[in-house]
């Protein structure tokens, strides 16, 4: 990815320049060694940005709420809240519960290797698809894809635009569009933590450049799951099975 | 039609016992499969094919006086035995070459599931089948005993995690009665955000108890509409009406229809129910949802008040499933009873009616293919 080196190195190269103005050649030497060792790190393709990030959140069982605003079905654009918990590993199930909109909370959507679970609160029911079958749309994108970067890379057109400075730190900026345009978008724009390669936010975009889903991903952190935890509903819910 | 002599005593002699009944409660040992839940207050009800329950999800949470005690299937045995017996080797013909096709198509579709069991009651003894399996898009169903035969059509609309509707239509014959008894029905339930709907329409020519186990025994127009809305996660509020349709011999004409609202609570954990009915008289409702101390078992009661007095409990761990379902005899109402068990894949149903003093069990149990 020749544009994103540049890109990558121009950054890099600015901040450099300003400091190398103001110190002695030796120093200037060293910070040219450092300056070249940054270079190559980072000049990652996004192939290997999605790697690092699918690696990194392959470690171990996590969960962190993703927050922001959605552009509804009906066209509307509200507040959405929801907590993803995801158990990597052999057994890999990925847990989805929203908590906004209102009418949405208590829905959780469960997705393991082989089904998709579906859990509506209203009518205390739970769907159970194949997950060959799935699709299951909501907040824009397709939920089974979430937290399964290797897809993204191999759904998505990536380039790196360059480097963010985040709360968090330093993070790559990504952008790109489905290679399936029935996706619920046109493009997309996500920030990867470079300390530790993981999402931080991610937009989504129409066609129109109207904005269909700007979430952030908060409150990271590793924890303790079980597949029976992540499993987990209403021991009185009425199980379909599609 | 309806036939002129049940359980062989004559309608009017029938009707005159009813007379002196002031208030029957009408119980329903399949009805507690369809009872709804707090967190889903009019909408918990299974899916036909699922679990055939018919028409129980009129009256699931609705108060269940009629003025005339509804006959289980078996009350109906003599005279369908009677008239039957001519036409046993056609039954039996029909029954074997149902199960052969049923076998057929199973092997040649995506199967979904198939329920063997056993219904039986005083004099009367059957098999049951009941299958579904998804075919061009479609989820088709059948449902099979040794005098009645219904198959029903159904698809859905998803919305996923925002919700999903399912809408279908079902047929029934029932070939114990002359001329042969039928039914159909079209149903649409689901949620989608925070609006919940169950609406169902049916006709049925004989009394359901003819068309298939457990069913109810009211013939003509029945249908439910309930209604559900999500003020915010903590609050739902609930309406129903229902509409039972022809109760024969009945003395409370009043009593076919009936209306309920309630209101939903849901905090610490737990789900309150508060609401108010009217059959024949008003009704106070309670409930209580919740997990007990052991994690993962929950209970689910729901207590009816006033000219309806009920008590549904519901207890749930796993794979295992308790339902409950008491009346209090008040008032010279006659006392009434249903147990209905789920152990993973099979299922127990078992019911007491003192008033007739009429016992009804059926045994199922479940293969589901993937």
């Amino acid at each position: 990815m020749p544009n994103a080196q540049r890109k990558t190195s121009k950054y890099v190269d600015g901040r450099w320049s300003i400091v190398s103005s103001q110190r002695p050649k030796a120093i200037r030497a060293l910070l040219g060694v450092l300056f070249l060792a940054l270079s190559w790190v980072g000049a990652q393709s996004p192939a290997e940005i999605t790697k690092q990030v699918q690696a990194n959140l392959e470690k171990s069982p996590w969960e962190a709420t993703v927050s922001g605003k959605a552009q509804l079905p009906d066209g509307s654009s509200q507040d959405v809240e929801f907590r993803l918990q995801v158990l990597p590993g052999k057994e890999q199930v990925a847990r989805v519960e929203f908590k906004k909109p209102g009418s949405l909370e208590g829905n959780f959507v469960v997705i393991s290797e082989k089904e998709v679970w579906n859990y509506l609160f209203l009518t205390n029911q739970l769907i159970i698809q194949p997950r060959a079958k799935a699709n299951v749309q909501g907040l824009g994108v397709n939920l089974t894809s979430l937290g399964d970067f290797d897809q993204l890379n191999e759904q998505v057109s990536l380039k790196l635009l360059g480097e963010e400075r985040t709360a968090e730190g330093a993070a790559w900026k990504l952008s790109g569009t489905p290679k399936d345009k029935t996706q619920g978008y046109s493009s997309m724009e996500i920030l990867v933590l470079k300390a530790d390669p993981r999402p931080l936010a991610l937009t989504l975009k129409d066609a129109g450049g109207k904005t269909v889903a700007d979430l952030a991903f908060k409150g990271f952190k590793r924890v303790n799951l079980t597949a029976k935890q992540l499993k987990k509903y209403p021991a009185d819910a009425e199980v379909v099975r599609k | 039609m309806m036939p002129n002599v049940v359980h062989g005593v004559p309608n009017a002699k029938r009707k005159a016992q009813d007379a002196k009944r002031r208030t029957v409660w009408v119980v329903r040992p399949a009805s507690y499969a369809v009872r709804q839940t707090l967190n889903a207050p009019s909408l918990g009800a299974r899916g036909e094919a699922a679990g055939g329950e018919g028409w129980g999800g009129v009256f699931h949470h609705g108060p269940r006086a009629t003025g005339h005690r509804p006959r289980a299937f078996c009350f109906w045995l003599p005279a369908i035995g009677h008239r039957l017996s001519a036409i046993g080797d056609f039954r039996g013909g029909i029954f074997a070459l149902v199960v052969a096709v049923v076998a057929h198509v199973l092997a040649t579709s995506q199967a979904q599931s198939l329920t063997v069991g056993l219904f039986a009651a005083p004099g009367y003894i059957s098999p049951t089948l009941e299958g579904s399996l998804e075919l061009g898009g479609f989820s088709l169903s059948a449902r099979l005993k040794r005098d009645s035969l219904g198959l029903g059509v159904e698809d859905d609309l998803e919305f996923g995690p925002a919700g999903r509707f399912v809408f279908g239509a079902r047929g029934d014959l029932g070939f114990g009665l002359q001329p042969l008894a039928w039914g159909a029905e079209a149903y649409l339930r689901g949620s989608v955000a925070q609006f919940g709907l169950d609406a169902r329409l049916g006709y049925a020519s004989a009394p359901r108890a003819a068309l298939w186990a457990g069913e109810r025994n009211f013939s003509g127009f029945a249908g439910n509409f309930n209604a559900s809305y999500r003020l915010d996660p903590a609050n739902t509020l609930r309406a129903s009406l229902a509409y039972a349709g022809d109760v024969p011999g009945a003395i409370f004409q009043g009593s076919t229809l009936g209306l309920e609202g309630s209101w939903a609570l849901r905090e610490g954990g737990a789900t309150y129910l508060a609401g108010l009915g009217f059959r024949v008289g008003a009704y106070a409702l309670l409930g209580w949802r919740g997990e007990l101390g052991e994690e993962g078992t929950l209970l689910d009661a729901t207590l009816r008040l006033g000219w309806v007095n009920r008590l549904e409990l519901g207890l749930f761990q796993e794979e295992l499933r308790l339902r409950l379902m008491t009346t209090f005899p008040l008032g010279g109402v006659p006392f009434e009873a249903a147990a209905s068990l789920e152990a993973e894949s099979l299922r127990g149903d078992v019911a007491y009616d003192n008033a007739n003093g009429r016992w009804t069990v059926w045994l199922r149990y479940t293969f589901t293919f993937d």
